[in-house]
């Protein structure tokens, strides 16, 4: 594509807001894992990861096209609502994993309870979620 | 935060997402501390003040709490 191509292309995309490209891209991004999902239940995993993929990509492709323009979609408050939510997606999943696996582990020194490899690699993932986080941490805060 | 941006946008005769577009942030922003739920930036609030010809006193309130904090 020339670059006069290329301007018209986002001369259409900023004809609308951000704010409705936001909702847009919101409701692609959630349709793809949806899709996903709800073809596994019906028996059509591969087909599913298929459709997962193009919506995705779809998806994906519009929001790198929409931060080429002028359109404004992520701005300061999105920024702080997603460390919103990541926060309390690390203390809901980091936090009820402390409680959970510490009270496993407290239960199997007493004998009450025993680790099947299933809970212990869950342990695992839950030990190596917590300390990717804590090595983030660290890093940010050397630089803060 | 207590702000005065409804009226100094209505006197400038401009829409939130006239404003929106003027300091760079989606029109949900706008409208988000117009109606005091969101808190600017520091940086946010000198482009506001700046498009506005005004200090950023001049549009945000600040009211300590209770306690004083």
């Amino acid at each position: 594509m020339n670059r006069d191509g290329a301007r018209s292309s986002i001369d259409v995309l900023e004809r609308y807001s951000g704010e409705t490209y936001g909702r847009a891209l919101l409701g692609v991004y959630l349709a793809a894992p949806t899709v996903w999902l709800v073809s596994m239940y019906a028996g059509h995993a591969a087909a599913g990861f298929a459709a997962f993929l193009v919506i995705f990509a779809f998806g994906l492709a519009m929001d790198l096209a929409l931060r080429r323009s002028s359109v404004v979609l992520y701005d300061e408050r999105y920024e702080r609502i997603s460390r919103k939510a990541s926060d309390a997606v690390f203390n809901v999943y980091g936090g009820g994993g402390f409680v959970v696996f510490v009270s496993l582990i407290a239960l199997e020194f007493l004998g009450y309870y025993e680790m099947t490899p299933r809970v212990e690699t869950l342990f695992l993932a839950w030990s190596a979620f917590v300390l990717s986080w804590g090595v983030c941490y660290t890093a940010f805060k050397s630089r803060a | 935060m207590k702000n005065r941006l409804p009226e100094l946008r209505e006197r400038e005769g401009i829409s939130q997402a006239e404003l929106a577009e003027a300091v760079d942030v989606t029109r949900q922003t706008i409208n988000s501390i117009e109606r005091e739920r969101y808190d600017p930036s520091l940086e946010l609030a000198f482009e506001l003040a700046t498009y506005f010809d005004a200090t950023v006193e001049d549009i945000f309130l600040y009211e300590a709490d209770e306690d004083g904090v």
